[in-house]
């Protein structure tokens, strides 16, 4: 149980995900943000999308294990396996707006803190690589905090692939992104939706059109 | 681990809580003469340590809740690993107040050690215990919104035995202590930080969700 | 049914104490000194409240059920009812024996610690507003406070010095009548505890069930 470099691995490589939601519900309170969702989903991008306010970012929480649903199983499995709730730190990778990366360092650090604390060996290299590919490469040495929200969100994509997710979870991955961004942003979906799982929030319909599952959240206030 | 980076971050923390330490020892200094009885500097000692530390520790969860990156913890790390980090973070913090304290005191106020060896243990392990349980209970009411109310509130009853065995056992590590009744009280302050300590890193998981 | 051979039991132990026993040798106010059959024993029923409580937060959070978390929170209500008489009975003989309402006596410090315990804990519950959370934060509070209790109980007093006649009691210089009449008390007490708990937790239960309707039982994992 104890904190181990027990997976040293670079990348968590090829697995079956699968995800599997029985009648989730979720209540903060008396205001009652989901209901009775349920759906099964394997490899591919599986879109969830409705108008603001309808629970598609509590959705993705709940499936990132941040969130417990107020009634309803979640079960998420890895080559038919339940994944065990230390383990999932190490197949999900999550980037939203309203999770943020520490502002005092810069992207590489924080990118490098993240990996050591998942427990995984990721070289410079990698790294790098990252962070050329979301195009964030001139900014490095400067401070999360400076940054301005499109690079940002950049930055938190990077360190949500950075470990090679199975399971992909992106909350308005379009969000504060230029022309530029968005063609990054569509080719790293497009590039893990055929390594694994990839599940996004939108409140764009245009985005979900490409997508091998859609869920519709109705909005309720 | 996350300590590293915790303290290269920190500054700020730091800056508040020292400068609480020093203010408050400031003020009673200018108050009171030199030659006091051991125990009551001993109290004081242990008090002032106390304050600080409810006023510094508690906020570090807080800070990672308000700034959007607990989360980012909670999806990454394993629970144990950040407790880990934020004890010895803390208790980095709580050290540093602590020899400033000790250093003044013996300077401004005159109190004789006769004790190095075990004025020192005591201080070491009564500090653990403080950075383990801030740590814990600062996690507990990170997320609401009268925290820094309720803090000291539980952080209390926990730390009151803490400092009752504490301040006996610095006591018997000045001047004049009677040796035999307080090698309990070491042992006793020994013996309650490391369960806190263990309690601490045992019991987190489940209030970091 | 209950209620009334409780209440029965407890006008026999009253009058007992009042009536039927000698005033108490080795006490400076025999007279008056009949108290502590009303003091020890609800010190221990708070006592055993709060081990209660202990217990099942233990198995709350072992088995995630709401229902051992309601009874724990139930435990620590009646144990504050209990521990506040404890302290008022307690105060009451202080005065008698010492002359004083109040000194730094370990064994009272512990009460009035035990109280600000509870106290500590209603207050930590009434400000979260998420069930699991509530509940877990709770259970570990309670743990925490475990050991606490257990050094301010049995081993400070140790190093500290003492007011409470222990002495006088454990030698047995009381007499019979007293041990019995100590021990009829202390059932009865116990035995209003009981009652006062299942009628806590019928009111928790009522509550449940009012918000989540019959699923939430079920979806108990």
């Amino acid at each position: 149980m104890f904190y181990s470099m027990e997976n040293t691995r670079t990348s968590v490589g090829e697995r079956l995900i699968t995800l599997e939601l029985r009648g989730v519900s979720k209540s903060f309170g008396m205001r009652r943000v989901l209901s009775d969702v349920n759906l099964a989903f394997g490899e591919g991008l599986l879109a969830v999308f409705g108008p603001n306010g309808s629970g598609k970012t509590t959705l993705l929480r709940i499936i990132a294990g941040l969130c417990q649903p107020s009634f309803g199983k979640v079960l998420v499995s890895e080559d038919g396996v339940l994944v065990p709730d230390d383990r999932r730190r190490i197949i999900i990778g999550f980037a939203a707006p309203d999770i943020s990366l520490y502002d005092e360092m810069t992207i590489a650090e924080n990118l490098r803190f993240f990996a050591l604390v998942r427990g995984m060996l990721i070289g410079e290299s990698k790294i790098n690589q990252i962070i050329e590919r979301l195009g964030i490469g001139s900014h490095t040495h400067r401070m999360f905090g400076e940054l301005s929200s499109g690079m940002k969100q950049r930055a938190k994509l990077a360190s949500a692939v950075l470990h090679d997710p199975p399971l992909l979870l992106l909350d308005e991955p379009y969000s504060n992104m230029d022309e530029a961004g968005v063609e990054v942003v569509h080719s790293l979906i497009e590039e893990y939706r055929r390594k694994g799982t990839v599940v996004v929030a939108t409140s764009a319909v245009a985005e979900a059109e490409s997508a091998d599952m859609t869920l519709e959240l109705g909005a309720k206030m | 681990m996350k300590d590293v980076t915790c303290e290269l971050r920190s500054r700020r923390a730091l800056n508040a809580v020292m400068l609480f330490a020093v203010t408050s020892l400031t003020a009673v200094v200018f108050c009171v003469d030199r030659g006091w009885p051991d125990y009551v500097a001993a109290a004081l000692l242990w008090l002032v340590i106390y304050f600080s530390a409810v006023s510094g520790l508690s906020g570090s969860f807080a800070h990672e809740e308000d700034s959007r990156t607990a989360d980012a913890l909670r999806l990454a790390a394993l629970p144990e690993a950040v407790c880990a980090g934020k004890v010895l973070f803390n208790l980095a913090l709580l050290l540093c107040v602590v020899i400033v304290l000790a250093l003044l005191g013996i300077v401004m106020l005159g109190i004789d050690i006769a004790n190095w060896g075990r004025f020192a243990v005591v201080l070491l392990a009564g500090s653990v215990g403080l950075a383990s349980s801030s740590a814990l209970l600062g996690a507990m009411v990170s997320k609401s919104g009268v925290r820094t109310l309720l803090f000291p509130i539980i952080a209390f009853p926990i730390s009151l035995p803490l400092l009752i065995a504490a301040i006996k056992a610095v006591e018997s590590a000045l001047g004049s202590g009677g040796v035999v009744e307080n090698y309990a009280a070491v042992r006793v302050l020994i013996s309650y930080s490391g369960i806190l300590l263990v309690l601490s890193l045992v019991f987190f998981r489940f209030v970091w969700e | 049914m209950v209620k009334i051979v409780l209440g029965l039991w407890m006008v026999l132990v009253t009058s007992a104490a009042f009536l039927y026993l000698p005033p108490a040798e080795g006490f400076r106010s025999p007279e008056s000194a009949r108290i502590i059959v009303f003091h020890v024993p609800c010190a221990v029923v708070a006592a055993v409240a709060f081990v209660v409580s202990a217990l099942f937060a233990v198995i709350y959070l072992a088995r995630r059920r709401s229902l051992d978390d309601m009874r724990s929170a139930a435990a620590v209500e009646i144990g504050l009812v209990f521990a506040v008489l404890a302290m008022v009975t307690g105060s009451i003989f202080a005065e008698q024996q010492w002359g004083a309402w109040w000194s730094g006596d370990p064994r009272e410090v512990s009460m009035v610690v035990l109280i600000l315990i509870y106290a500590a804990y209603m207050a930590l519950r009434a400000s979260i507003n998420e069930d699991r959370r509530k509940a877990s934060v709770s259970a570990v509070y309670v743990l925490f406070a475990l050991p606490a209790m257990i050094y301010l109980v049995f081993i400070l007093p140790r190093i500290t010095f003492s007011l409470h006649p222990s002495d006088t009691i454990s030698r047995g210089l009381l007499g019979r009548e007293y041990a019995v009449a100590l021990a009829a008390s202390a059932v009865g007490f116990l035995g209003i505890a009981a009652w006062m708990f299942s009628i806590r937790m019928a009111l928790s239960r009522a509550l449940f069930y009012a918000n989540e309707g019959m699923e939430g039982e079920q979806n108990e994992r």
